[in-house]
């Protein structure tokens, strides 16, 4: 049942709403489950109300949830008009180019979902510095400058139980092409082009190169990511490359799925990328409406709904993914894997695009 | 020496405007550092084939449509006309995505039939696709030129002794070549701009090429590969502009009336056309949507697709008009014409960066509804030139010089003459832009005012989200909406006929 | 050749056409004639199979149609020439003839007998008139029909060549040995090509016969008048001798004596001398080339309209004597 499983995923979303969430918790005392677990996470009990006007540029890819927030938090507030420009990430990355490069400011803010469209921005000059007692709400690795990190994607390696067990997956993603795998793979995904990046900055461009040919004989390409972790799944493949969460979805709507997950440790195949924010006007409720989505309220419902990785302390990761604290990312500056060119051009090379 | 008309300065000032997101883009492509080789010739045959084969099959499709539509005395014939006109209106990603999930082995549908269905995917299952949304380009530009056929041909035909097909074949046909071709070209255009299809049922395109470079932020090397795609383009220009009809006097239109059993038979060949591109995309959503449970919806979404598609319609043809007078008056308005023709093979985000650029040129009308028409205006218009040269290039031009000799002045002659005889080209026009604009995503999330919603924006959001279940009421308003104001459309059709 | 029996046409609940039968013989054209709405046209698309029946049947030795067993048009072989010729603008005048033939023979002869060869590789937009109806009818006969329908074939043609095609498509019929229905609104032609002509009134065939009896003796008031000029004068019978104010001439045998009735005059049937005992007075005249018409005005206050030579020299008021031709019988309809 190829897609039923997709549509059970989402449709199992008979969801708390976080409106509800947010107006309730602004009367009730939070639920104590989560109170007190951490001194850096900040509820929005503890937040001013929001005042003003403020544009959104949201940049969206797969992560639909983010409307879901941005309503919880315009219910709260009933003082703030927030106006949001939807769009493809790219596409409004680029018109905020052109925006600036015409002089002409209409974005406050910018929330993307992959970092590259944020590294782009950021490389203009147009990013604002943030307040550092707003960037140090997130753990230590994901505090930067100019932009704030909302919610983490761990490169993950699904792979199907049956076919293969966990075991003979190597550690050292670089040593994946030694064993004999059928792999599936996305290459004109954006997160996939990110992984080989940071590969290329990790390892240079020759073993990247070497990766690439080798795993390019066993390979089967998808459209999307979830489209890899379903192929893995059906046991079109043995193992695949995606983003952690769409395996979690899958799982959650289908817990029978004969998939499981698998992390390298310490090299590109565990990269922790995320969406994040930045901002280009200067004032105080764009920095207080970033520091709505750094709540735990916020938080926990990117987690728990959307099943991304929490970037403030103590706050739970989603169910099925073990805790960030046991992930072994590499160090590595997210705004570099803007670099995407050299990547395409390899992939190009090698008949992989 | 034909003189240089009125018409012609209005169309040389939209030709104009028509250049400037193009000039933009090859501005923008220049900046690219190194242009973008694909290095694989496949993408360009596969393109070049999904375009093809896309036009050729919407031909199959649209002909015979436009056959029985116009021809056939049926009951509820404009109601029905109209529902096979709604394909045009749904996001081809989203009939591709709902096909996709249908069929196939594990495929919604497999559960329901006794056999697992094919699955569509590939080159074929995105020729057959893109064909399902687009068709109705081929059924408006056909049924316009189908109209001023004498039935005295046709019934000339059947005593020499050719059954009624064989007859439609030879004498129908070859005079409405025009009509056709127009309606393939829309389509094939269509096809090769559209980003979603291809990528959803995995055939290597130039789109794909564009996205991955668009979505890496190589908007440079995206343009140079837009300009690329201008070479094809211009194949499917020319292709078209090979068909050409000797103009006659009209004479009275043909009508046939068949049996019960033979309207049965007819209306039926067009279902499988209707179950695959309407009942079936909306029952897989709905399925879902049962699945999901009802969410939220804003009504005013239709209201705003449906006002701002409904102006741009009206713009567009227009505007199309001094354009159609030009391309049939010399080659320089020929010439005019084509070049307006290039935007539409542009895939959509591209020209709506691009237009981005423009609209910033004069910031009193960025993000504003003015810029936003003038988008969709630009990027459409030759979907009303198309169906509106057509009816002109079949009609008799003694009427326009009897009108002037009875003492009309140029104004009055169009008004009352010309006017009348294109009306169904206009009407045709101008339902094309608007079902066009319905489904427009790219324009309307670059250039709109900020917030601003309709029903093909929502569509994207629900189905970028992955809530796909929650596509299926504004698919089904979509097409509700669109039936609706293509019935209000067509009955102006016969207010402009009875008039005169 | 072709035999029609009671055939009624309906458009919805309206009667266009009501039981109409006819036998067309082999070789033979027969015109039909009548107003506008009558029916004309529907029958000929009715013979054509253009539209179904709702009664009756249309037989001929090949096959036999009628309300339930409807033959299609292309299945009958037969040949329609139509009011604006229909040729397919699309193809040469060589391709519109050989729409559905195999080999040139046919169409070299064809091209030939009706004088195209010149033109056979022109499209019809740049054909005159009268070319554009030889093809039509090039095309027609070429395709070896059972018989012929002409819709109008001359009313779209100028008034110089009517008189001449007209006879030019009867030769190529007769020569050929094609029978025809040849429907037209022009009195004229009807009697000049047809061998036999009916006079269609509100869907019915009133009369069906040939050109001369039709004149002279028309069945009713209504043919009398529709198919040529006609003046109606009183008069007395007297056994098979009909009186009138300006003689007395021999009535054609009727069943009835009436009351009241009146004989039909053809405008040639008067003679019209200037003499001592004159009867009646010129109202008007009219010069038309060959004749002059005129009214001439009785002492009783009736009129007629007769036609004179032209090279008679009369004007009105002129005091004439007008007398009936007594060389034939007359027509004589109660009322």
């Amino acid at each position: 049942m190829k897609l039923t499983v997709l549509a059970g995923t989402f449709f199992r979303m008979q969801r708390r709403s976080l409106s509800q969430l947010l107006l309730a918790s602004a009367i009730a005392p939070w639920p104590t489950y989560l109170a007190g677990q951490t001194q850096t996470s900040v509820s929005v009990n503890d937040l001013p109300p929001l005042e003003g006007e403020l544009t959104l540029y949201l940049g969206r890819g797969e992560g639909g949830l983010y409307e879901n927030v941005l309503q919880a938090i315009t219910d709260r507030n009933p003082e703030f008009d927030l106006n949001v420009r939807r769009g493809p990430t790219a596409a409004l990355a680029n018109a905020i180019i052109a925006e600036s490069k015409a002089g002409i400011n209409r974005a406050d803010l910018f929330w993307a979902v992959d970092t590259g469209a944020i590294g782009l921005i950021a490389a203009q000059g147009l990013a604002l510095n943030l307040p550092t007692n707003l960037t140090n709400q997130l753990m230590p690795e994901f505090r930067y400058d100019n932009w704030l990190p909302i919610s983490g994607r761990v490169r993950t390696i699904p792979f199907n139980r049956q076919r293969i067990s966990g075991d003979q997956i190597p550690t050292d993603i670089m040593k994946l092409p030694d064993s004999n795998f059928q792999i599936g793979w996305a290459p004109e995904y954006a997160s996939f082009q990110s992984f080989i990046t940071a590969m290329r900055i990790m390892e240079g461009t020759a073993a990247t190169k070497e990766w690439l040919t080798k795993l390019n004989h066993n390979s089967k390409n998808y459209a999307g990511e979830l489209g890899v972790v379903m192929g893995v799944e059906r046991g079109e493949v043995d193992l695949g490359f995606a983003n952690h969460y769409y395996t979690l979805r899958l799982k959650s709507g289908k817990p029978e799925a004969r998939v499981d997950l698998a992390f390298t440790k310490g090299d590109a195949g565990c990269l922790i990328n995320a969406s994040g924010i930045l901002t280009m006007k200067e004032d105080e409720t764009t920095i207080n409406f970033m520091r709505y989505l750094l709540t735990k309220e916020v938080q926990s419902y990117l987690s728990t709904e959307a099943f991304e990785i929490p970037l403030v302390g103590g706050i739970a990761s989603p169910e099925g993914l073990q805790p960030i604290e046991n992930l072994s990312p590499p160090e590595i500056d997210l705004t570099q894997l803007a670099d995407l060119r050299p990547t395409l051009d390899l992939m190009r090379e090698l008949r992989i695009l | 020496m034909i003189a240089w008309e009125r018409h012609d300065s209005v169309s040389l000032v939209i030709t104009a405007l028509a250049i400037l997101p193009l000039a933009v883009l090859v501005n923008i492509a220049l900046e690219a550092e190194q242009i973008v080789y694909t290095g694989h010739y496949t993408i360009f045959l596969n393109t070049f084939l999904v375009a093809i084969f896309t036009a050729f099959i919407s031909v199959c499709i649209g002909v015979p449509i436009a056959l029985v539509m116009t021809f056939i005395e049926i009951p509820f014939r404009k109601l029905w006309l109209v529902i096979l006109l709604t394909p045009l209106a749904i996001p081809s990603y989203i009939g591709s995505f709902a096909l996709y999930a249908a069929f196939g082995t594990g495929g919604e549908l497999d559960s329901y039939l006794p056999f697992t269905p094919p699955s569509i995917e590939g080159m074929a299952g995105t020729v057959l696709v893109l064909s399902l949304y687009t068709y109705p380009f081929v059924v408006l530009t056909t049924r316009a030129s189908l109209i001023r056929i004498d039935q005295n041909q046709l019934h000339a035909s059947r005593t020499l002794g050719h059954g009624l097909i064989i007859s439609l074949w030879k004498v129908v046909i070859p005079r409405i070549k025009n009509g056709i071709a127009g309606g393939a070209l829309l389509a094939g255009l269509y096809a090769i701009s559209d980003f979603g299809t291809p990528a959803i049922l995995g055939v290597n395109t130039y789109t794909r090429a564009i996205y991955v470079e668009y979505n890496s932020f190589g908007l440079s090397q995206a343009a140079g590969l837009s300009l690329q795609l201008i070479v094809l383009v211009g194949i499917l220009l020319l292709f078209e502009a090979q068909a050409k009809v000797p103009r006659t006097p009209p004479g009275k239109m043909i009508l046939i009336k068949p049996s019960t059993m033979q309207k049965i038979g007819f209306l039926s060949l067009t279902l499988p056309v209707i179950l695959l591109s309407i009942i079936l995309p909306i029952f897989i959503f709905s399925l879902w949507l049962m699945r999901e449970g009802i969410a939220g919806f804003e009504f005013f979404n239709v209201i705003n697709a449906v006002s701002v598609s409904f102006v741009a319609a009206i713009i567009s043809v227009l505007l199309a008009l001094p354009i159609a007078f030009s391309a049939l008056s010399g080659k320089a308005g020929k010439f005019m014409e084509r070049v307006t023709y290039l935007g539409f093979g542009i895939p959509g985000i591209v020209m709506g960066t691009a237009l981005v650029y423009v609209g910033l040129q004069l910031p009193v009308f960025y993000q504003t509804f003015t810029l936003l028409i003038f988008a969709y205006v630009l990027r459409f218009i030759p979907l009303g030139i198309t169906s509106v040269r057509n009816s002109l290039e079949s009609m008799d031009n003694s009427l326009a010089s009897a009108a002037r000799t009875l003492g009309a002045g140029s104004t009055e002659v169009f008004r009352r003459v010309t006017l009348p005889q294109v009306s169904k080209g206009i009407t045709a026009g101008a339902a094309l832009v608007f079902l066009e604009t319905m489904r427009e995503l790219p324009a309307t999330l670059l250039l709109g005012p900020t917030g601003f919603d309709t029903l093909a924006t929502y569509l994207w959001r629900v189905y970028e989200a992955g809530y796909f279940g929650r596509a299926a009421i504004p698919g089904l308003l979509l097409i509700l909406a669109s039936i609706i104001v293509l019935l209000i459309m067509l009955s102006t059709e016969d207010i402009v006929e009875d008039n005169n | 050749m072709l035999e029609v029996s009671n055939l009624s046409v309906n458009y919805g609940d309206k009667r266009v056409v009501s039981d109409l039968s006819f036998t067309l013989k082999s070789d033979e054209i027969i015109t039909l004639v009548g107003p506008t709405g009558s029916g004309k046209t529907t029958i000929l698309s009715a013979l054509a199979g253009l539209l179904s029946i709702s009664n009756g049947k249309i037989a001929t030795p090949n096959w036999s149609s009628d309300g339930d067993n409807h033959v299609p048009t292309d299945k009958r072989n037969i040949g329609m020439v139509f009011q604006d010729f229909a040729l397919f603008p699309h193809l040469t005048v060589e391709q519109n003839i050989g729409f559905k033939i195999k080999g040139n023979e046919k169409i070299d002869y064809w091209l030939a007998l009706l004088k195209l060869n010149d033109v056979r590789n022109k499209k019809p937009a740049e054909l005159s008139g009268g070319q554009k109806q030889r093809v039509a009818l090039a095309r027609t006969l070429a395709h070896e029909p059972i018989y012929v329908l002409l819709d109008e074939p001359l009313s779209n043609l100028d008034a110089s060549l009517k008189d001449s095609l007209r006879w030019e498509i009867r030769e190529a019929l007769k020569a050929n040995q094609v029978s025809a229905v040849w429907v037209t609104h022009d009195q004229q032609e009807a009697m000049s090509v047809g061998d036999r002509i009916g006079i269609l009134n509100y869907g019915k065939l009133v009369q069906l016969d040939n050109p001369e009896a039709c004149y002279l003796y028309p069945i009713d008031r209504f043919v009398a008048s529709f198919i040529g000029e006609a003046s109606f004068l009183p008069t007395e019978i007297d056994g098979m001798i009909a009186k009138t104010e300006i003689g007395n001439v021999d009535a054609k045998p009727i069943e009835h004596n009436r009351e009241k009735n009146s004989i039909l005059i053809r405008p040639w049937d008067c003679n019209l001398e200037v003499a001592s005992d004159n009867n009646a007075i010129v109202e008007w005249i009219r010069y038309e080339g060959a004749s002059k018409a005129a009214s001439i005005l009785l002492s009783s206050g009736n009129r007629v309209l007769i036609r004179i030579q032209s090279s008679c020299n009369l004007s009105s008021g002129d005091a004439v004597k007008i007398s009936l031709d007594e060389t034939r019988s007359y027509t004589i309809f109660s009322s």
